[in-house]
């Protein structure tokens, strides 16, 4: 994660709102607030509280008018507000004696998730996109040509099979 | 960067030239002049792609070499069109970052066309038909087939050129910038107006199942 830049922009404005599509609790949100108060200088350059603005803390629905529902909207955006279901009064989440447990979980899933935020996509890759990951070692040649070549084992003749007679 | 080719390109390693049965298990001696170039520049030949037999097919893909291409990333009961219908198929599947194609008569535009892609078919001498199973000389032409402008430039950029194999290329010398990313201006086609006649080819066949 570019923490530089983030820290950089927060002294510059005072100011911090994450948007983010998944429920704060233990979310990417939730780490970039911490990222930003950690640090004494950026800290104290803060002129109001950090706010997150982040889906309902549900799982988020298949229907997609619940989907809109639970996600955070523009005009949530705008207030600077969290979703909460209508009516629902947020309570703490009481975790119990497996909150040791649940915290190792989480953690591990933003290690695993602050890995792919690293991790190259072939999908659209532009020589530009390629260029920049080699250039800066997120991605071998070697490891390229194999993602392409998967691909083509996937696709070309298995699945949707391009190549067929 | 990992490349697809059309199969009409002379490419060291590669077998199966032209798509045709006749060819079958013969491998190239040598590399067409642009592959040359393309290698030069770093870039790995990574397949070869399916075509339509001797490039004869505009609407098709189709060879004597089975199977055929039969479908577009996007339709799988589409035909890619033709001839160049393999590259702009994998290439729209992101199964390499950029292609190489050819156009005699439509060959690189058509397939483009079908599956979202960029494709140059340049002015005749820009580039060099040194290594490309020849179609019609007069009228054929190598050119890149990508998922962006930029991209398609890119290559452009390092397959034109001039080419002593081909002294068509001669022409050009003198008369090519040192590359074409400068003309990539973003608006830079505002103010310009385009037209297009949508009925003045016949349709389109039907698929044979």
């Amino acid at each position: 994660m570019d923490v530089e830049t983030l820290r950089a922009s927060v002294q510059k404005t005072g100011r911090l709102v994450i948007v983010d599509e998944a429920p704060a609790t233990c979310s990417a949100a939730a780490e970039i607030a911490a990222l930003i108060v950690e640090d004494p200088d950026t800290f104290r350059a803060l002129k109001a509280p950090v706010r997150r603005v982040c889906a309902m803390p549900v799982p988020v629905p298949y229907s997609p008018p619940l989907e809109q529902a639970a996600l955070p909207s523009r005009d949530d955006i705008k207030g600077g507000r969290p979703r909460r279901p209508e009516g629902v009064r947020m309570t703490h989440v009481r975790f119990g004696p497996f909150a040791p447990l649940l915290v190792l979980v989480s953690a591990l899933l933003l290690v695993a998730e602050a890995g792919a935020f690293q991790l190259f996509r072939t999908d659209e890759a532009t020589i530009a996109d390629i260029q920049a990951a080699l250039k800066a070692r997120t991605l071998t040649c070697r490891a390229l040509v194999q993602m392409y070549l998967d691909r083509i084992e996937a696709y070309d003749k298995k699945g949707p099979a391009l190549t067929r007679s | 960067m990992p490349i697809i080719v059309k199969d009409n390109y002379d490419t060291r390693g590669h077998a199966d030239l032209g798509r045709v049965a006749l060819s079958e298990g013969i491998d190239s001696p040598r590399d067409a002049f642009q592959v040359r170039k393309l290698r030069e520049a770093g870039a790995i030949m990574l397949v070869k792609t399916n075509m339509a037999e001797f490039a004869f097919d505009p609407f098709e893909t189709v060879g004597s070499l089975l199977p055929a291409t039969r479908g577009t990333p996007t339709r799988s009961n589409a035909s890619p069109a033709g001839s160049s219908g393999g590259t702009a198929a994998a290439v729209a599947a992101n199964f390499g970052a950029v292609g190489l194609g050819t156009d005699t008569g439509n060959s690189i535009r058509g397939p483009a066309s079908h599956t979202s892609l960029v494709g140059i078919r340049s002015t005749m001498g820009l580039t060099s038909r040194d290594g490309i199973v020849p179609l019609f000389l007069d009228k054929d032409i190598g050119g890149p087939m990508a998922r962006t402008v930029t991209d398609a430039v890119a290559i452009f950029d390092v397959i034109a050129g001039y080419d002593p194999a081909d002294p068509v290329t001669a022409a050009s010398q003198g008369k090519r910038p040192d590359t074409y990313m400068r003309s990539l201006v973003k608006d830079g086609l505002q103010g310009v107006r385009l037209e297009s006649s949508v009925n003045s080819s016949r349709r389109r066949p039907p698929i044979p199942r």
